[in-house]
């Protein structure tokens, strides 16, 4: 074997890379941990009931009963009991869970793609591109994230896409610099420099060798940050920054239904309910991976 | 002789009742709310305290300067009195530091006797001449105590005014361009309360938290953000309130401020959410009272606008409406329904007139169908916070009814303001007109009348171009002594507005939310319903 040929066996990045899991180890690694596994059920669940939404909702989401307004859950054709506006529950809390699953997801994914690129060029060329990017990333960082969504939701409008780019801006840095600190230090590692010794160009050591030793920690990190981006979607719906009424919305709903919590607690009191449910599992989740990352799957035979 | 002169250039139970399970959780978060709030302890009779909830203290009383409704008029009301006062249990204008006035015959001249014996918080005697200070910062832009940003000679009646003389040290004089049947009116509005001329030398523009003025209680201290404590003035000039001291306590929370209505904590407010008076007047514990309303809600067509240039369409609208389902939905039964801009406790309503405000669904769809306006798209702003969301609501499924496609947009206040008042931004809007003053021009002249600095951004919400014979029918209103000739004239301003120029659809006439512990008497309800309060009344049984 030449120089060569052995720096080129080195590179590929193998080691640091999570070994194929199979089903029934995961069937396995869930029986063990019966929270979790209920985390996925409802996780999944939740999505699942969302996207058939049109399907399982006896009534249209924004359809006003005029003359059915303020029943009480058990009602006759309105199990969930309708708002102010005769809207009947049970269809708009099906519906509801529509804008925050997409808003956590697309955000967190747009998040997860811009912070990796800048995470990846800033610790892997340094110098003043790293100072450049990463003094952008404390500058976002130093506004309370809450806020800043605000800001931005308040100035460029409140809707479903505004939203999305709120959160995801408010997260990138929460990326960037995870893959940055993963990459100075897969930079040093032996593979990375048999690439520069074999004369691979810089795109192709960063992102045919390194960033696939970068995505397993980023996916977990992901996760944990969709349950904080699920938060902030229900919370700027709840601020009347979110999905504009009528459409429903889960954050949205409790808005409205906190007025009526005398009357009617459950108006508020189950979409808030859902919330709840929908990011402590995802926290749950989220725990495991991490978990599962830091033991090196090891717990997963 | 005249002293001083100045001119101006052109510009019932007592409460111990069962408590529910439910009530007893609501008090329990109300105690938990306090807790968390450092509310002071239970408003009671035993130290004849009273606890009235806000929405907002910034500490700075100013008058002339608006800084929301917490300082601006509730606490205003409490530390200060101006040459009149309007209770709005009556249509009458009394007098206050004023004793008495009299009007020229010609309508131009208003010389005021100064109430004699009357003294400011601060011990010094009431004269013509604070009176002469006080309007002087708000006249002269070299008065050396004049406070930024101020508006308030738009509620003198702007350029109308055009002199006012201190002639002698119990008599005060305001002369006007053209007769203004409301300007005894204006002199009531909270931004126009006397201030010490001692504490204008003391303090100078920046009297704003140090107000000295002579209303029924003095201010002891302010924390902003949290609450002001007013203690009663021995030497009102109708005689020591009843209650020794009231705490205005910020809770904007509708939630926190309805627990705090059970628990006791919170004596009375006019902050409280609609869909949470049924409840409370079910506690057994507090009062909810239906005062008058005047406070017109509307949703408002910016005639230049797309599809609403066409004065079909904008007939349509209003056609469309259907005021039950505000009053009910939006407002859970605690409004009226509207005839036109006045409501039924002021001039120039007429029942007759609520005929300009029914539902038609099949005269708004022929109309539509005529102006070729059917499917057509129109944005509607509206405030993201308190009522306004639910009235979105309930006025975009009535206009979707006819064929027409709404896109509304729920934006915080600012923003909301800022494109209401540009033309090119907007098209519909949800807007209210309140009365600080019960007088009907306050929801004329400044919506529509030229001649005023508010009327040139307010009219921008309609678009309309200047309206000569709009205009001519506003001033002969306005300028008409006579109250049954002037009633009939604000009768006929309606009718034209509605008839000929159809820029609003009016949705109901509304009023602020008034809940008061039961063992509180004397609450001027009327007076609450529209921002006001005036506590010197109110006891405890």
């Amino acid at each position: 074997m030449t120089g060569l040929d052995r720096a080129a066996s080195l590179t590929g990045g193998q080691a640091g890379r999570p070994r194929p899991i199979g089903l029934s180890a995961v069937f396995r690694h869930l029986a063990r941990r019966p929270v979790v596994a209920l985390s996925w059920v409802v996780v999944l669940a939740v999505m699942l009931v969302s996207l058939l939404a049109p399907w399982l909702a006896p009534f249209g989401p924004t359809d006003q009963a005029t003359t059915d307004r303020m029943l009480p859950m058990g009602s006759d054709a309105f199990v969930m009991g309708t708002d102010q506006f005769g809207r009947d529950q049970l269809s708009r809390l099906l519906w509801g869970g529509r804008p925050l699953i997409v808003i956590s997801l697309v955000s967190v994914a747009i998040a997860i793609a811009v912070g990796f690129v800048i995470g990846l060029c800033a610790g892997y060329l340094r110098g003043w591109i790293d100072m450049v990017l990463m003094r952008v990333m404390d500058v976002i960082l130093s506004f309370p994230l809450i806020l800043f969504a605000i800001v931005i939701v308040a100035a460029l409008g409140p809707n479903l896409i505004n939203v999305i780019i709120a959160i995801a801006l408010s997260q990138i840095p929460v990326f960037a610099r995870l893959v940055r600190a993963l990459t100075v230090g897969e930079t040093a590692k032996e593979y990375v420099l048999a690439g520069k010794a074999v004369g691979f160009s810089t795109p192709r050591i960063m992102l045919s060798e390194i960033a696939p030793n970068l995505v397993g920690p980023v996916i977990v990190q992901g996760t944990s940050v969709i349950a904080v981006a699920a938060l902030y979607s229900a919370a700027l719906s709840y601020l009347g920054l979110g999905i504009q009424p009528p459409e429903p919305d889960w954050g949205y709903m409790v808005k409205e239904g906190q007025q009526l919590l005398f009357f009617a607690p459950s108006l508020a009191l189950v979409p808030g309910i859902c919330i709840a449910v929908f990011v402590t599992a995802w926290n749950f989740i989220g725990d495991d991976l991490r978990d599962l990352f830091a033991a090196g799957g090891e717990t997963m035979p | 002789m005249i002293m001083n002169r100045m001119r101006f250039p052109s510009t019932q139970t007592d409460g111990r009742v069962p408590l529910s399970r439910r009530q007893v959780l609501a008090s329990g978060a109300a105690g938990l709310g306090a807790a968390t709030l450092g509310l002071p302890r239970l408003a009671s009779a035993q130290d004849n305290t009273l606890v009235f909830a806000v929405n907002s203290i910034t500490g700075n009383f100013e008058p002339t300067v608006w800084n929301g409704f917490g300082d601006t008029v509730i606490t205003m009301d409490s530390l200060g009195r101006g040459l009149t006062h309007a209770d709005f249990q009556s249509p009458e204008i009394q007098g206050a530091v004023a004793e008495s006035w009299e009007v020229s015959e010609d309508g131009r001249v208003y010389t005021f006797s100064i109430r004699p014996g009357m003294t400011f918080h601060d011990g010094t005697d009431v004269t013509a001449r604070d009176v002469f200070r006080t309007f002087n910062r708000i006249l002269d832009p070299e008065d050396p105590t004049r406070p930024a940003g101020t508006g308030a000679i738009d509620n003198l009646g702007g350029d109308n005014l055009q002199e006012i003389e201190l002639v002698d040290d119990m008599t005060f004089r305001f002369i006007l361009r053209d007769p203004d049947a409301a300007f005894a009116a204006r002199l009531s509005r909270p931004d126009m309360v006397i201030i010490s001329g001692a504490a204008l030398d003391e303090y100078g523009s920046d009297i704003g938290p140090n107000l000295v003025s002579c209303g029924p209680y003095r201010l002891v201290d302010a924390t902003p953000g949290e609450r002001a404590v007013v203690e009663a003035f021995d030497d009102f000039y109708l005689g020591r309130p009843s209650v020794d001291r009231v705490v205005f306590q910020v809770l904007p929370d509708p939630l926190a401020l309805t627990s705090a209505l059970v628990g006791g904590t919170v004596s009375m407010s006019n902050f409280v959410p609609h869909s949470n008076l049924a409840q409370l007047a079910g506690s057994g514990r507090v009062t909810v009272h239906e005062p008058q309303a005047y406070i017109s809600l509307f949703l408002t067509m910016n005639a230049t606008a797309g599809p609403l240039s066409d004065m079909r369409v904008r007939q349509a609208i209003n056609y469309a409406v259907d005021r039950d389902a505000v009053i009910n939905e939006a407002f859970f039964g605690y409004a009226y329904q509207p005839a036109y801009m006045c409501t039924a406790a002021q001039m120039g309503y007429d029942p007759a007139q609520e005929a300009y405000s029914i539902r038609d669904l099949d005269r708004a769809r022929q109309l539509i169908q005529e102006a070729g306006a059917d499917g057509a798209t129109i944005t509607m702003h509206s405030q993201n916070q308190l009522f306004w969301p639910s009235l979105g609501q309930v006025v975009q499924r009535n206009l979707e009814d006819i064929g027409l496609t709404i896109d509304t947009q729920y934006v915080e206040s600012g923003s909301f303001f800022g494109i209401m008042f540009d033309k090119t931004q907007h098209e519909l809007g949800l807007w209210q007109r309140s009365a600080f003053m019960p007088d009907p021009d306050g929801k004329f002249s400044p919506l529509f009348f030229s001649g005023t600095l508010s009327a040139e951004d307010t009219t921008a919400h309609t678009g309309l171009p200047t309206q000569p014979e709009l205009e001519r029918r506003i001033l002969e209103a306005l300028q008409t002594q006579d109250p049954a000739v002037r009633n009939q004239l604000y009768i006929d301003l309606n009718r034209f507005l509605a008839e000929e120029v159809m820029v609003h659809a009016m949705l109901a006439n509304i009023y602020t939310p008034v809940a008061s512990q039961n063992d509180l008497t004397g609450v001027n309800a009327d007076g609450m319903g529209t921002y006001r309060t005036f506590l010197e009344t109110v006891s405890y049984l």
